[in-house]
């Protein structure tokens, strides 16, 4: 598939956003796509983050110059990124990670990340499932999400999608603390043996 | 709304159709290295119960069934009263172990308890059998190895700093409660369905129709009785695998085209098609039900998910082993296309909810079942056979059901992890699935992958078919073929 084909596809799913949904409690969430101008809040929403949380954070999101990066990677088509927002404030992202090698174009890669007040509460459930359907949308074969072996929460959503662990990698992660962690990697293979139906039902 | 979390039609259904001898329960069996003790898995069961909460749940039956149970807290649970270490003598083979497994398997689950159970099994050297079963209607959507993987680990090391959890029980509802809830839930439960019918969406009007067609082939393409088809099941089984690595799998699947699910099934439709040369089948065809999961989401965000099913049909003509795996990819790619899992899943959710009278006791009170009640359990007809000769003059129904519908046969699929995982710090080498046999299908199959291995698990009634074994040959016959055949191919090359 062509980069230009790729675009149509992004702009096409990304025509369905924003979205809103109501998290347990009630309150109401919006989902939209993550753009140029979401620099401040990406930042401030990583402020809001534990030191635990930042401890296993993929890139350093508190560093407007990593922000700037992960933000023109979805100017140029290889990250497409939703934002959870209530009004101005981003409470959680979800991004979906192109890899633009040759041999792994048909891979891609699912982040999900909400604030801890939002947490529990289905958020993070409803964005892996959003950024889910992106991805399959956008043609991608086969997805990837990685996570520690004791984020067990963050597996249970995974695996409500048929992701399954496909290998777990001792000591790969170092953390800000310098601490070294398994990684623990799952995965969905779209042609690969699955129990699940891709497209969902909306009703 | 309920107050109380009440089962939908389909957890009634599933409910409602199991018998003493046809249990509707899942049963998984892992096989662990070394010996693990049922006090250390209790200790872990009670660290992580939290995240199986229907675990700490058992079911409230309302009053005169004016409406499906609800489930409850279980004011006295204790987790060694569902836990249980079973020794066999020393030396027992693995094969010997599977055999007890079943007959664990064989009984239903009381159900004034939470609905599982686990099963430690000792003799065979080097292992211990862990054996995991949980009743259908309390798995929410997903299958027992996904709840299975709460208690998992992918280390060696069991999760630090998890132990159990102060947890204080709701207390029990009085009848009168459950009574009034009842009654007030299906007033709002009939506004809902009738508000949501009115908001329909073209979308949603199209899938109905599809739905409607899928259910007019159950007529039109009247199914065949196989020998395992013949009469309801008894309560014994037998047990067969066949393993294959699925680094083999993929290998062909890239020469042949086609997804994993489209060769995993073509290899099994060709096994049966060769065993049933013989008798009346020869020549007709198959149809399958396969459960699937299909998330759903409303407007209020995710809801989680279902199991629907599917019912692709397969001729058993003589065809060549290209032709029958594109005979199976067709068939597949039409029904993901017609959206045909969602579609029906969607009737089931439009229809009039089930008089849960009917639900509960169809076959003591004598009563015609409720179609959607039918398609709330994924096979309609089957139940009405099972119904059939329970009500005065009933084997008449049965008969005409006999002759103009149901399916052949349930295939499970049950994806695993591809990593090695741990239970209580002991290795997972391998797991089996059983699947539920029930009405007339006296033959049943789990696929299941794990550890880079994908196993046919074959489960039969052995008076309805005692030639399992050589089911298992001829399966294991058609997928060397395969291999031979792709052998010299290109990627591809299809």
């Amino acid at each position: 598939m062509s980069g230009a084909e790729v675009s149509d596809l992004i702009a096409a799913v990304l025509e369905d956003y924003p979205q809103a949904v109501k998290v347990e409690g009630g309150e109401e969430v919006v989902l939209r796509p993550a753009g140029a101008a979401d620099m401040a809040a990406i930042v401030a929403f990583a402020g809001e983050l534990t030191e635990q949380d930042l401890l296993f954070l993929r890139v350093d999101i508190t560093q407007q110059s990593v922000v700037e990066n992960w933000l023109s990677n979805v100017a140029n088509g290889q990250t497409v990124s939703l934002l959870a927002c209530q009004d101005e404030r981003v409470v959680g992202y979800c991004t979906v990670d192109r890899n633009p090698a040759r041999w792994t174009r048909r891979v891609g890669e699912i982040r999900v990340n909400v604030v801890p007040q939002m947490r529990s509460r289905g958020l993070g459930r409803h964005m892996t499932s959003k950024i889910f359907d992106v991805a399959r949308r956008i043609g991608l074969r086969k997805l990837i999400a990685h996570m520690t072996p004791d984020q067990v929460g963050a597996q249970a959503a995974f695996a409500r999608l048929g992701f399954r662990p496909e290998a777990l990698l001792t000591d790969y992660i170092e953390d800000r603390d310098g601490d070294v962690h398994d990684l623990a990697i799952m995965t969905y293979d779209m042609d690969g043996f699955n129990a699940q139906v891709d497209v969902p039902l909306q009703v | 709304m309920s107050r109380f979390e009440r089962l939908n039609d389909q957890a009634a259904a599933l409910l409602a159709m199991e018998t003493a001898q046809a249990p509707l329960h899942d049963v998984a069996v892992a096989l662990l290295d070394g010996e693990l003790s049922a006090a250390v898995l209790c200790e872990q069961v009670a660290a992580r119960i939290h995240r199986l909460p229907r675990y700490r749940q058992k079911l409230a039956f309302v009053p005169f069934n004016l409406a499906h149970p609800v489930w409850i807290d279980e004011q006295r649970l204790r987790i060694e009263n569902h836990v249980y270490d079973h020794t066999l003598l020393p030396d027992t083979s693995l094969s010997q172990a599977m055999d007890y497994a079943l007959k664990i398997a064989q009984t239903c689950l009381p159900r004034e308890k939470p609905l599982w159970t686990m099963h430690l099994i000792h003799g065979v050297p080097g292992m211990t059998l862990f054996v995991h079963i949980a009743h259908q209607s309390m798995l929410d959507g997903v299958n027992i190895n996904d709840v299975s993987q709460s208690l998992y680990d992918l280390q060696a090391q069991p999760r630090q700093g998890e132990t159990a959890r102060e947890w204080y029980p709701r207390p029990d509802p009085n009848p009168l409660e459950l009574a009034a809830d009842a009654v007030q839930d299906n007033t709002t439960s009939f506004a809902f369905r009738a508000s949501r019918l009115q908001s329909f969406s073209a979308a949603n009007a199209e899938l109905v129709r599809r739905a409607t067609e899928s259910v007019t082939r159950f007529v039109s393409e009247p199914v065949v009785f196989a020998p395992w088809n013949r009469h309801l099941v008894g309560p014994a089984r037998i047990y067969r695998e066949v393993q294959i690595a699925t680094a083999d799998l993929r290998r062909v699947q890239r020469r042949l085209g086609g997804t994993l699910n489209d060769l995993v099934l073509a290899v099994l439709v060709e096994a049966i098609a060769r065993f049933t040369r013989e008798g009346q089948m020869a020549g007709r065809h198959l149809r399958i039900m396969q459960p699937v999961s299909v998330r759903r989401e409303d407007e209020d965000g995710a809801r989680g998910n279902r199991v629907a099913g599917i019912f692709p049909v397969f001729t058993l003509q003589d065809l060549g082993l290209r032709q029958r795996h594109q005979q199976v990819r067709w068939e597949n790619e039409s029904i993901k296309q017609n959206r045909e899992a969602q579609a029906l899943q969607l009737l089931s959710e439009l229809a009039p909810p089930v008089p849960s009278i009917a639900a509960a006791e169809a076959h003591d009170l004598r009563l015609f079942a409720q179609p959607n009640l039918l398609f709330a359990a994924f096979n309609p007809l089957n139940f009405l056979q099972q119904l059939g000769p329970r009500i005065t003059g009933g084997e008449w129904l049965s008969g005409l059901l006999q002759s103009m519908a149901g399916f052949n046969l349930t295939v499970t699929h049950v994806p695993g992890s591809a990593a090695t995982q741990y239970l209580c710090g002991h290795a997972v080498t391998g797991q089996r699935f059983l699947p539920a046999l029930l009405a007339n299908l006296g033959f049943g199959v789990a696929v299941s992958t794990y550890g880079g291995k994908l196993t046919y698990n074959l489960l039969s009634d052995p008076v309805l078919l005692p030639q399992l074994g050589g089911l298992a040959e001829t399966v294991a016959t058609v997928w060397n073929e395969f291999e031979q055949l792709t052998m010299g191919d290109a990627p591809g090359s299809d």
